[in-house]
């Protein structure tokens, strides 16, 4: 059993030290969100521009409430449309244009992170004004994709709670070996 | 009409040789390149050239704005282009996008890990174009010289030097390890999977993306040749659940030919692949890989055979190298003492020494 427990660990244990693990994560979550703080200050100053992300970001979760998505789903979806949002600018006359991203960011995010996924037209579940073509969905899939680079790995509280877990677990084993290092 | 030559619209088309014709429909539209194959349908009507220019019109209606064709590099749809920013040579490999799923969840999955992924023994993937209507995409690749095989056809005198084959090996290994730190399984370790650079000897394992989630799959791949010979036993027997043991093995098997020239294992069937093994490696019962009953409940069926001295085989090696080779390739090892061994075996000392890694 001793022997099982450490291949486990072996196999999972990343490759880095604890700290410097955080130090690439915090270095990693500014790398991904291009353009943070214009962002933040343009959601602080443009109402129109908020109200239209708070809807956007209701839809999401009605609907992956509808699916029982797991919670990093959600928190993808959103970070994938605000990471959108922040390098490119939607036309303002075009409200379709949000939907369109909202239903987008959901669907990355479900091929993601969960392994039932519907299809994406069954996705458009919660009412919305606008429905769109399976096709029109793809297309704008691969726009999201090369807008954020690919990077779709994103840092999220979720990983930095893992890897806090991860230390605490690293002081219990110190207790056990009786602090070898100290 | 002239061999070679046809007049479509006006237009005086070269589609007689398949460099010409890449780099003629790499500076036209899709329409062009539609229309030459047509005009080659007509004329020509074999599957091979259908099948080669269907792949050109592919990319020809791609219209890349940072990029430009060079030449098909293989069968498998890899074409060799050149950035026009920066004009370095890059690989490239289309992809098309299936118009009712999206993008595949295994291919967004991959690609996002392989950017947070860098090794110097992995192919980089440079960046992932669009094609104008989103339809298809490019994945963008650093140039790949030339791949493991070939390496061992063109330069055999090189392969005989033991020095080489442990710098090469090495670096294979590295890459794997690297791969299984973030647990991940490569699964298709081979020679046309391995690239080379004659001049420097440094290697690049391709990613793991092609061989899956392609979605304009070959329909040379499944049935190519060599397919099965690097394959691990336990995915011929179908076990349910892989180790990284698997990548080891087919390691191990190229490490053979990279000294015989020859694949270790050579069949054409899994079945046919299964039994080769056997026959070197002596046929599985209970004592010398417990559990096979369990798993290939049809074993009886392959005839007895004790395993055989791999100094014969694979003459040439040294036998530090044959240790090595046993553990890689043998039938049924404890995984985790598996990459100790083959690790403190790797490193062996009189390659460290020439201090050319990493």
């Amino acid at each position: 059993l001793v022997k099982n427990l450490e291949t486990e660990y072996s196999v999972l244990d990343l490759p880095l030290q604890n700290h410097e693990c955080l130090t690439l994560l915090i270095q990693k979550e500014s790398q991904q969100f291009v353009g943070f703080l214009d962002y933040f200050n343009k959601l602080k100053n443009d109402n129109l521009f908020l109200v239209a992300r708070q809807q956007a970001v209701d839809w999401i979760s009605k609907v992956h409430a509808q699916f029982n998505f797991g919670p990093l789903c959600a928190y993808l979806s959103v970070n994938y449309l605000d990471r959108f949002l922040a390098v490119y600018e939607l036309p303002k006359d075009k409200a379709w244009m949000m939907q369109l991203l909202a239903v987008t960011c959901l669907s990355l995010a479900a091929k993601m992170e969960e392994t039932e996924m519907p299809l994406i037209l069954d996705l458009q579940a919660g009412e919305s004004r606008f429905v769109f073509e399976a096709k029109t969905i793809q297309r704008m899939e691969l726009v999201v994709l090369n807008t954020l680079k690919w990077r779709m790995q994103s840092v999220t509280p979720f990983s930095f709670i893992d890897s806090f877990i991860g230390n605490l677990n690293d002081d219990d084993d110190d207790h056990h070996h009786d602090h070898d290092d100290g | 009409m002239v061999n070679g030559d046809k007049e479509v619209q006006g237009l005086q088309l070269p589609y007689k040789y398949e460099n010409s014709l890449l780099l003629y429909i790499s500076s036209h539209n899709c329409e062009i390149s539609l229309l030459l194959f047509v005009a080659i349908w007509e004329t020509q009507n074999t599957q091979a050239k259908v099948q080669i220019n269907l792949r050109c019109s592919f990319i020809g209606s791609f219209l890349m704005e940072k990029y430009e064709l060079i030449k098909e590099k293989n069968k498998r749809g890899f074409f060799e282009g050149r950035s026009l920013i920066t004009s370095k040579i890059v690989t490239l490999k289309q992809l098309v996008v299936h118009p009712v799923e999206g993008v595949p969840a295994s291919l967004i999955k991959e690609i996002s890990l392989l950017h947070e992924l860098e090794n110097p023994n992995v192919i980089r993937l440079l960046e992932v174009v669009n094609s104008k209507h989103q339809t298809t995409m490019v994945l963008v690749y650093e140039r790949m010289e030339m791949d493991l095989k070939g390496f061992m056809c063109i330069y055999p005198t090189v392969m005989t030097s033991p020095w080489t084959r442990k710098v090469l090996l090495r670096q294979i290994l590295n890459a794997v390890s690297f791969f299984h730190s973030y647990n991940l399984i490569h699964g298709k370790i081979k020679p046309e999977n391995i690239f080379v650079d004659p001049d420097t000897k440094v290697l690049k394992v391709t990613d793991f993306i092609w061989p899956r989630s392609i979605l304009n799959q070959d329909s040379g791949d499944p049935h190519e040749d060599s397919t099965y010979n690097y394959m691990a036993p336990e995915i011929l027997i179908e076990q349910k659940q892989y180790t990284t043991a698997l990548d080891v093995w087919s390691v191990g098997c190229v490490f053979a030919e990279m000294v015989t020239k020859t694949p270790l294992f050579p069949a054409k069937t899994e079945f046919h692949q299964l039994l080769k093994i056997f026959s070197i490696m002596g046929t599985p019962h209970e004592e010398t890989w417990p559990g096979i009953d369990e798993m290939h409940p049809h074993s009886y069926i392959y005839s007895r055979s004790e395993p055989k001295d791999l100094r014969e085989l694979v003459p040439g090696l040294e036998p530090a190298g044959i240790d090595l080779l046993n553990i890689e390739v043998s039938l049924y090892d404890d995984h985790e003492t598996y990459f100790a061994k083959v690790f403190s075996l790797a490193l062996m000392p009189n390659v460290n020494n020439m201090g050319i890694f990493l």
